[in-house]
């Protein structure tokens, strides 16, 4: 079933809204879940909330695209669980490694530097994301937005794992000059 | 942590990013496995049904009837297109209008093959018009769909002219290019700007003799990038089949 049509669903406060969004994008959900939780039931929860939060939202909110608009909540709800789980140190999985390889990426701090709101730094991103080749932005996604494994962009973009290794450090260190380019800090 | 507010920040960029790195859906070995038992059993069932006397004749007239010209030169296929952003790989089976004979010694009328998402489209004759439609399509929105028919001793600029003739005026209309069959017009039309306005791509095409294919895809606005970027893929594969 087509976006558009879902969505209507959801207006139209159907049941068969969730029905169809489990259908079409539930498999994508419990990956993105699945890829910072690495517990079957704990993302299986996060999916289900992904669904409850979606209901509430639709209307009044009508998303341009579903996908992305699932994907963030579902990222959100999975990076809250992760927190707690972290709080309680039961943290695991790919963002313990993915914080790690970001921890380049921050600018040592400098007290004349601009400290940026959430916002900006989103629109930093943007831009840096605009400024990526199409490969490297796809790797930087899939690593940092998405946390899959190195091993699995690899498979899924073709490249040796080196390669995508490559691409994310040359990515980081742009996106670390960019930052001490713009004189803004975190 | 400040590498943990890049992440959070991360979350909320673009959505053309997001989608474009999404892991592709790869097609599901279940279904092909399923496919792979219900075409075991369908030989098994028909192989026991041809070693009774009706069966043996009925399967010349199978013979006769399934193998027909569209089913012979236009076998299904996979087709990786982009929907908003995303690729998606689907099965596509022809359909279409096989060249019909008239009458002695004159030419047969042109047919044409057109492969459809046969997951998400079905296909319906009426009065000669081939019409593909959406499958559970939700009742309460604007039509989407594509209507293909053949419009015989007439010229595409004619065509064309009396395609137009039939939007309303207070549409706006526009030429477009973006097709590339050899010997054909093509237009754009559209009621306004609202979700739901109407939406028309209307294509002229020449048969090669001395007609033409006429094909509208309509849909609603909102519906551009989904069943809009859908039908007009389906489009690219059309093909004439000539009457000679």
């Amino acid at each position: 079933m087509e976006d558009d049509q879902i969505i209507k669903l959801y207006w139209a406060r159907s049941e068969d809204a969730i029905t169809q969004t489990a259908r079409k994008y539930g498999s994508y959900c419990y990956t993105i879940a699945y890829n910072i939780l690495h517990s079957s039931e704990d993302s299986e929860e996060c999916v289900n909330d992904t669904y409850m939060k979606t209901w509430s939202s639709l209307p009044p909110q009508r998303p341009r695209k579903l996908s992305a608009f699932l994907g963030k909540i579902t990222r959100n709800l999975s990076l809250d669980r992760y927190r707690h789980y972290t709080a309680e140190k039961r943290g695991s999985g790919q963002p313990v490694l993915a914080l790690e390889e970001l921890s380049g990426c921050v600018p040592a701090t400098d007290s004349t530097e601009k400290v940026l709101d959430q916002m900006e730094l989103t629109a930093l991103l943007n831009r840096f994301l605009a400024s990526l080749s199409s490969e490297s932005r796809k790797c930087f996604m899939r690593r940092y937005w998405y946390f899959s494994p190195v091993s699995e962009i690899a498979r899924d973009y073709g490249m040796t794992e080196s390669k995508v290794k490559m691409s994310l450090l040359r990515s980081r260190n742009k996106l670390r000059e960019m930052m001490e380019k713009e004189g803004v800090s975190l | 942590m400040k590498e943990e507010r890049i992440i959070q920040a991360l979350g909320q960029v673009r959505d053309e990013y997001i989608i474009e790195a999404a892991p592709v859906r790869k097609k599901e070995k279940h279904r092909a496995l399923r496919g792979l038992a219900a075409a075991f059993a369908i030989v098994l069932l028909g192989a026991l049904f041809l070693q009774t006397a009706p069966g043996a004749a009925a399967a010349e007239y199978v013979v006769e009837k399934v193998s027909s010209l569209i089913d012979t030169l236009f076998p299904p296929k996979d087709i990786t297109i982009m929907v908003e952003g995303a690729e998606v790989e689907g099965q596509y089976s022809a359909v279409g209008q096989e060249p019909e004979a008239r009458e002695t010694g004159t030419e047969a009328t042109p047919g044409f093959a057109i492969y459809i998402d046969s997951e998400n489209y079905t296909m319906t004759e009426e009065n000669g018009v081939t019409i593909i439609r959406p499958v559970n399509f939700y009742p309460d929105l604007p039509t989407c769909g594509m209507d293909i028919v053949h419009l015989s001793d007439i010229t595409v600029q004619e065509a064309a002219e009396a395609a137009r003739a039939e939007i309303p005026s207070d549409w706006e209309v526009s030429e477009t290019e973006a097709w590339s069959m050899p010997d054909s017009l093509s237009f754009f039309a559209r009621s306004g700007w609202e979700w739901d306005s109407a939406c028309k791509q209307v294509f002229l095409i020449s048969d090669g003799q001395q007609g033409v294919f006429q094909v509208t895809i309509q849909y609603f606005f909102e519906a551009a990038e989904g069943h809009g970027v859908r039908l007009l893929s389906m489009l690219q594969t059309f093909t004439l089949i000539p009457g000679d």
